[in-house]
């Protein structure tokens, strides 16, 4: 019984990280595995500079290595990891411009897509979700930053409003908000596109 | 968010756009940077990188880094006095071109002469020349007799120039002047004790291969013309 509660709190984040401390390469694997693709695009989708993002995502990883020996299972380990996401994000945002000018320069970069995706249209109901897909994820690169990284964070990882909150160090009430209007926001967004390439969104 | 934060058709609205968004969430980092963080990964494990830091410890860092400021302060002080040691007419070279416009700056001398306080000078010189008179005051230089007036005017500043090529014959040149000065002003007294001086800071205008030779002969010729006919 006791190996089984060992077995199952080793297979946990927490438990992968705490092993990975004790010098298990194989438990950073598997954890590095399970939460890079999510963070990944985390990055990719709030930055719009590729290089910029992967430095970021790096540097992420980085610091989760070196505080590994000193992880402490007080908290989750996703909201930990996506703390110091957060906080390099912030960071470099700060560092390099306000975060407006930030989410208006990605606007720019952006609005390009729809208009190349909606020439190779094609009435096929797979091929048409694709392409609400693909101006899905033109207009969250239009969204303002915080709504974005709220957005990412629900649909990434999955995580509640209330560890949105506690990663973004904002309210909850602020927190929900940010989820709604960027929900409002996506909507009427891929429906504007969706009739400037002359069809209806279902 | 929690489902029963919303509504239905907020619900409906979150689960579409959760749809479509898993259709385009497929990015990944490259294979190059998963194999570069996975070897941090495997380097943070090995001995001498982490391994204090696994023990719960701090991470070491080398003894190097720890010092650095010590070290490079021990460092400096060696290579400093090792070039004193190596050319020891290094430092008077370098402080002459500072001391030569003597009468200028006599304030040391002056102020035991003429009864005022070296604190009254300073408060009255401007800061630039305060701070050039409290390094003169500091230098172990030993002066010769104090002067028995200040002078009325200051000395030419020896040029950069002057002072790169032959600070010595420069500033010997500059005090010959200032000494020619004292004896067109009929400053007998002022010339003999200014005399002395030079002739201690500037030795070599003694020697027939100074520059200033001759003018120094001449000078102190009619230095003693005057004494001759004092008495």
């Amino acid at each position: 019984m006791a190996l089984v509660k060992q077995r199952e709190s080793i297979q946990t984040d927490e438990g992968l990280m705490l092993s990975y401390g004790r010098g298990d390469i194989e438990a950073f694997e598997r954890l590095y595995l399970k939460h890079k693709g999510a963070l990944y695009r985390y990055f990719v989708r709030q930055m719009g500079d590729k290089q910029l993002a992967e430095d970021l995502y790096q540097e992420t990883w980085s610091r989760v290595i070196k505080a590994a020996s000193t992880y402490q299972h007080s908290a989750k380990f996703t909201t930990w990891l996506y703390r110091i996401a957060h906080n390099l994000l912030i960071d470099h945002v700060r560092a390099v411009k306000p975060l407006s000018e930030f989410t208006e320069e990605q606007q720019q970069d952006m609005g390009q897509e729809p208009q190349a995706l909606a020439d190779s249209y094609r009435p096929d109901v797979e091929l048409m979700q694709a392409y609400k897909a693909s101006l899905l994820k033109t207009c969250i690169g239009l969204l303002p930053q915080v709504q974005k990284e709220a957005f990412l964070l629900n649909m990434e990882m999955g995580f509640t409003a209330a560890v949105i909150s506690d990663i973004a160090g904002v309210t909850l009430e602020a927190t929900k908000s940010r989820i709604r209007y960027a929900h409002r926001s996506l909507k009427d967004c891929v429906a504007a596109k969706w009739q400037g390439g002359s069809h209806e969104i279902q | 968010m929690k489902s029963n934060d919303m509504s239905e058709q907020e619900q409906a609205l979150a689960a579409e756009i959760a749809a479509l968004y898993r259709l385009t969430a497929q990015e990944q980092a490259s294979l190059e940077l998963d194999r570069e963080i996975l070897a941090l990964a495997r380097r943070q494990l090995q001995p001498g990188e982490a391994q204090g830091a696994g023990a719960g410890q701090p991470p070491r860092s080398s003894p190097w880094r720890a010092y650095r400021w010590p070290l490079s302060t021990a460092a400096s002080v060696l290579l400093v006095a090792g070039l004193l040691l190596l050319d020891p007419h290094a430092w008077h070279r370098q402080a002459v071109p500072e001391l030569t416009p003597m009468p200028s700056r006599v304030p040391a001398s002056d102020a035991a002469v003429t009864g005022g306080a070296p604190a009254a000078k300073l408060r009255q010189a401007p800061e630039m020349q305060r701070q050039t008179m409290v390094a003169d005051m500091t230098m172990p230089e030993p002066m010769p007799e104090p002067m028995s007036e200040p002078m009325s005017e200051p000395m030419p500043e020896p040029t950069p120039e002057m002072a790169a090529s032959e600070p010595d014959l420069a500033n010997l040149t500059l005090a010959l002047q200032r000494l020619q000065q004292y004896l067109d002003e009929e400053d007998y007294a002022g010339a003999r004790t200014f005399a002395q001086r030079l002739k201690a800071r500037f030795p070599e205008v003694q020697s027939a291969q100074s520059g200033g030779h001759e003018l120094w002969l001449r000078l102190l010729a009619e230095i003693q013309q005057a004494d001759g006919r004092a008495r």
